[in-house]
């Protein structure tokens, strides 16, 4: 360009500064930053307190001995029970999610109604929904789904008796709160997928369910991705619904570290549930980033 | 159509934010009071007591304090302690704390800072002189045991038991069970699901088996002993006569007595008392003819009838102002009034022993309960990791030698969970306080108190 | 039942033209319609079932509800009493708990939209892995356990002299609104067309009026449900607000919890919590148009 001017006359022509350069590429940063710092310092620093915590004692500066009393404690359980309410609940709320949305895509009578319907739990605080199934699944023999089953002849069932039912229990609850968000998402994805490869499918022969899977599940494997990301890491992370359910029978691991941290001197020990908790939802956040081929 | 919904939007917010701010200006005190914020743990019905009687009195008799009553559970009220300390911004308060949760406010934080105002100076002139011995004796433990007095008795508790008395005497049982042997005999004959327990959560169920423990003469704070073990090996037996829903039971679980869903409560709070005779408008109100409350069975041994008392202790956090208004609140709290209509509306057993002067007679029943109950007290160990022997136990022995029930009750599998226990804590201890809290641990040293 | 209707095979003539509108009726009677609406039926009986519950409880007479081994089904009558003796036994008045909640919700979305726009704009203007990238970072907050990060981040508000006004409250709660909102609006903004900016900047508008101007009111469906979606997520919120709220005026979410996790009589959380339902349904309702399809083209696209 120094060369170009020359050769026309012109005075050299001033070098460019870097930000001139490049101010294309580098204003965004500047709308950007202040919410990343927000975010960034309120988020990270507690985080990484927990961690630099959870390998402390009063007395010690490095150790693994929270860790090691958690798993004596019997952290695995925790884990485990962890890991099945949120396999349990996220099964539940995609595959309801997916059927409430490709119904959704057809037209039918009453499809607002049902629209509306769909995403109504949404607006209920999950405090109140917890005192809702309380009444519905009690562990005391009564409850509305016992009067339901009264109708139908058979006996009150204690619903959150065993481990598994009181789990079982947890994971409808969430589910029935938590099924609209993927829903939202998920019927989003169906609206990006074009009729034109539909109807090439039919052309081709394919019945409803060959469609579903090279039609639809492809189309919204980015969709997916996302709900799975923002709902696996809530539902690690459940709390609320399932300590006003089940409070610390069976324990989950997120109660397990508010029971460790409300009791002053347990902080050590909570971080590391906390820090455990975290790298759970590391591992799955990357699981499904790397399985959902994204980008 | 979408600007008409912006513009509602946009209104709505307004309203909405000028309500707020002119509500939330409404609340501001008026110019020339000192405001004391005091903070408690009550159930709705005992909060209008509080609101509605004693604060109202309080603030006529001292027309230039205000006080501001702020309803939180105990857990809560010590987070929400713990920032305000660490921030600075205590202001005028005053806490009314479980005895419990109280220790994690000495031993706040990492440990080690005491988030609470040294009270010795001025607990002479807030404490009446008509303390009850018990109470007595644990004020001088304080100065033993923290080097000063931190928390004032406040609210006595012990733990009682409730018997639906028409559905003992329809199955004939007419006398309430004397002993742990005759409890066990009389949930068979009512059959399962007719006892109710408090199995749901650390404290509430480890307040109760460490009475128990007790009761069966063991030291509960090691977990191994044969009274520790002969105690819980017993409740795994009468587990098989407890309704379910005892694995998710807390403190706030009694009204199934009234609904009939067991027939014996098995060690509730005495303030349960004025929920199930009428005060709980949810539930069919019971009476002194259906029923029955007494300290409950007895065990065997030096410490058969031992009762362990917990309750609400007096506190004010580090760095609150206008100490002068606190203390006036307090005292007024402490006095032989209050504390008598704290007894009488709410089932709190006082800590002054005038206000059991001049009860009315509808009371009598758990005020002998009470009375009785508070003969034989015993006290935890206020021991800074009281809290991690509460979950200790939860974890290595209750959850799964009843929860769980693995080993389907074998005294062996107990006594390997107990054992574990007891491991278990010693290496915390060793790795969170010292070697010497270690070695002091394994050789029992840490015990319950008698007073 | 796939796309559109193939038409069966031996018919040589062309299907009649089909009527506007008008010809968009259900189609004949199949059993996969059938199938259809018994799914609605059934998925619908299940999403609605607990409010129906929290209905009965709120207006049951409790010997039906609470207190009965078989709670009614169908209420054999109608009460309000309920209702006034959860209000009235209530430690705080009512109206300015849901005074506050109301006015947090709409704080929360408001600053989420306020702080979204030019964070997601920014976003939308670097390259889209950097952006999905910045923004999965921004997400980790919703990731960590709330107690956790609730202390340290409280006692750094009540340093900065922000406790107990709603404005504080309002901040923490952001930290779990901001992210789901910039996540909405980047992909809205990445989905215009790249050139509507350049155009209004050669017209002459600086950037902000470009930004404001122009590009903004195209997105105005995403940012309707980002403010929704930011409003429920306040509204639902209890962690943050139990520790920050001012003692004389807890949020309605506050409020419910600690009656419901209070001993035993769980009328005054009912009557707290029926009313705190109404106004979320009816805005969920009226604007749940907003809360589907093509507007909430998220940033999933490369």
């Amino acid at each position: 360009m120094a060369v170009a001017h020359r050769e026309a006359g012109l005075p050299p022509a001033p070098v460019a500064t870097f930000w001139q350069r490049h101010r294309e590429q580098v204003y965004p940063f500047f709308f950007v930053i202040p919410a990343l710092v927000y975010v960034g310092y309120f988020a990270f620093y507690p985080a990484a307190d927990a961690v630099y915590l959870s390998f402390q004692t009063p007395i010690k500066s490095f150790t693994f001995f929270n860790y090691d009393y958690n798993v004596q404690q019997g952290m695995y359980t925790w884990i485990e029970n962890t890991l099945w309410v949120t396999a349990g609940a996220l099964a539940l709320q995609f595959g309801l999610a997916l059927g409430i949305a490709s119904i959704l895509a057809r037209e039918f009578r009453g499809k607002m109604i049902f629209a509306s319907i769909a995403i109504l739990p949404i607006g209920i605080a999950t405090v109140v929904a917890g005192i809702a199934w309380n009444q519905i699944l009690p562990g005391t023999g009564s409850g509305y789904a016992n009067s339901v089953l009264a109708v139908f002849g058979a006996s009150p069932v204690y619903w959150l008796n065993t481990p598994s039912s009181a789990l079982a229990a947890v994971v409808v609850a969430d589910s029935w709160k938590n099924t609209s968000l993927v829903v939202i998402i998920l019927v989003a994805g169906y609206a990006s997928i074009p009729r034109a490869l539909y109807q090439a499918a039919a052309i081709d022969g394919a019945g409803p369910l060959r469609q579903f899977r090279y039609v639809t599940l492809p189309g919204l494997r980015s969709y997916l991705v996302i709900a799975l990301l923002i709902r696996g890491a809530q539902e690690v992370n459940i709390f609320q619904l399932a300590y006003e359910m089940i409070g610390s029978y069976p324990q989950l691991l997120t109660v397990q570290v508010y029971d460790l941290y409300a009791s002053g001197e347990g902080i050590y020990l909570a971080s590391a549930a906390a820090a455990v908790l975290l790298g759970i939802i590391s591992i799955f956040i990357v699981a499904v980033l790397v399985l959902g081929g994204r980008k | 159509m979408s600007a008409v919904w912006a513009i509602i939007v946009v209104v709505v917010a307004i309203a909405a934010g000028l309500g707020g701010y002119y509500y939330g200006k409404g609340q501001a005190t008026s110019a020339g009071k000192t405001t004391v914020t005091y903070y408690d743990d009550l159930s709705p019905s005992e909060e209008s007591f509080m609101t509605n009687i004693l604060i109202p009195q309080f603030e006529q008799n001292y027309s230039n304090i205000n006080i501001q009553y702020v309803n939180i559970d105990a857990g809560s009220m010590v987070t929400k302690i713990t920032a305000l300390v660490q921030g600075n911004d205590v202001g005028s308060t005053l806490i009314a704390e479980d005895n419990l949760d109280i220790g994690e406010l000495i031993y706040g934080g990492t440990g080690s800072t005491n988030y609470l105002m040294n009270l010795t100076s001025i607990a002479p002139a807030i404490q009446p002189a008509t303390m009850i011995p018990s109470m007595t004796a644990v004020t001088n433990y304080e100065t033993t045991a923290f080097g000063g007095t931190y928390f004032l008795p406040f609210r006595a508790n012990t733990p009682l038991v409730f018997l639906n008395k028409t559905a003992l005497s329809s199955n004939g049982i007419t006398t309430a069970p004397a002993n742990f042997t005759d409890l066990l005999a009389d949930a068979t004959t009512l059959g399962s699901s007719s006892v109710m327990f408090q199995g749901g959560a650390g404290d509430d169920t480890a307040t109760e088996m460490f009475q128990w423990d007790v009761q069966f003469g063991g030291n509960p704070m090691v977990y191994n002993d044969l009274g520790d073990l002969q105690a819980m090996s017993y409740l795994y037996n009468l587990s098989k006569y407890m309704n379910p829903g005892y694995k998710q039971a807390i403190y706030s679980e009694y009204a199934g007595l009234a609904q009939g869903k067991y027939d014996i409560l098995d060690y509730q709070w005495p303030y349960v008392y004025s929920l199930l005779t009428g005060g709980n408008t949810s539930i069919p109100a019971m009476n002194t003819n259906t029923l029955d409350v007494y300290p409950g069975p007895n065990g065997t041994g030096a410490h058969a009838a031992a009762h362990v008392i917990g309750g609400d202790v007096l506190a004010i956090p580090k760095g609150a102002t206008n100490l002068w208004a606190i203390q006036l609140f307090a005292q007024y709290l402490l006095g032989a009034h209050a504390q008598q209509i704290l007894m009488v509306d709410t089932g709190n057993p006082a800590v002054n022993a005038q206000a059991y002067v001049g009860l009315p007679s509808s009371q009598t029943v758990v005020d002998t309960a009470i009375e009785q109950a508070l003969e034989n007290p015993v006290f935890r160990p206020p021991v800074p990791w009281i809290e991690t022997w509460v979950s200790n136990f939860y974890n290595d022995i209750f959850t799964p030698f009843v929860l769980d029930g693995t080993g389907g009750g074998a005294w062996s599998a107990l006594v390997g969970d107990a054992n574990a226990a007891n491991s278990q804590m010693e290496s915390y201890l060793s790795a969170n306080v010292g070697s010497s809290a270690a070695s002091q641990y394994a050789a029992g040293d840490f015990g319950p108190l008698y007073v | 039942m796939s796309g559109p209707a193939l038409s069966s095979p031996g018919t040589s003539a062309a299907p009649p033209p089909r009527a506007p509108a008008a010809a968009r009726r259900p189609p004949r009677w199949r059993w996969s319609q059938v199938g259809l609406y018994a799914a609605v039926v059934a998925i619908s009986a299940f999403l609605l079932f607990p409010i129906y519950v929290l209905f009965l409880l709120a207006f049951v007479p409790q010997k039906y509800t609470f207190f009965a081994a078989r709670p009614a089904l169908v209420p054999p009558s109608l009460t309000l009493s309920n209702l006034q003796a959860g209000l009235s036994t209530a430690g705080s008045p009512f109206l300015p708990s849901l005074y506050l909640s109301l006015e947090l919700a709409f704080l929360v979305g408001a600053i989420a939209i306020l702080i979204g726009i030019p964070t997601a704009y920014g976003l939308s203007r670097l390259s889209a892995r950097l952006a999905y990238g910045l923004t999965t970072v921004m997400f980790i907050v919703n990731m960590l356990p709330s107690i956790t990060i609730a202390i340290p981040i409280s006692v750094q508000f009540i340093k900065a002299g922000l406790y107990g006004s709603p404005l504080s409250i309002a901040l923490t709660q952001e930290l779990l609104a901001l992210p789901i909102t910039v996540f909405l609006l980047v992909g809205a903004f990445q989905g215009l067309p790249k050139d509507l900016e350049n155009q209004a900047r050669v017209d002459g508008a600086g950037r902000l009026r470009a930004i404001f101007g122009s590009l903004v009111p195209l997105i105005r469906p995403a940012l309707v449900a980002s403010f929704l979606l930011a409003w429920m997520l306040s509204w639902d919120e209890s962690t943050f607000a139990l520790i920050l709220y001012n003692p004389s005026n807890p949020p309605l979410a506050v409020e419910i919890f600690l009656s419901a996790t209070q001993r035993g009589s769980v009328t005054e959380a009912v009557a707290f919590s029926f009313v705190a339902t109404v106004p979320v349904i009816i805005l969920v309702v009226v604007l749940q148009k907003y809360l589907k399809g093509e507007d909430l083209a998220v940033g999933v696209r490369g």
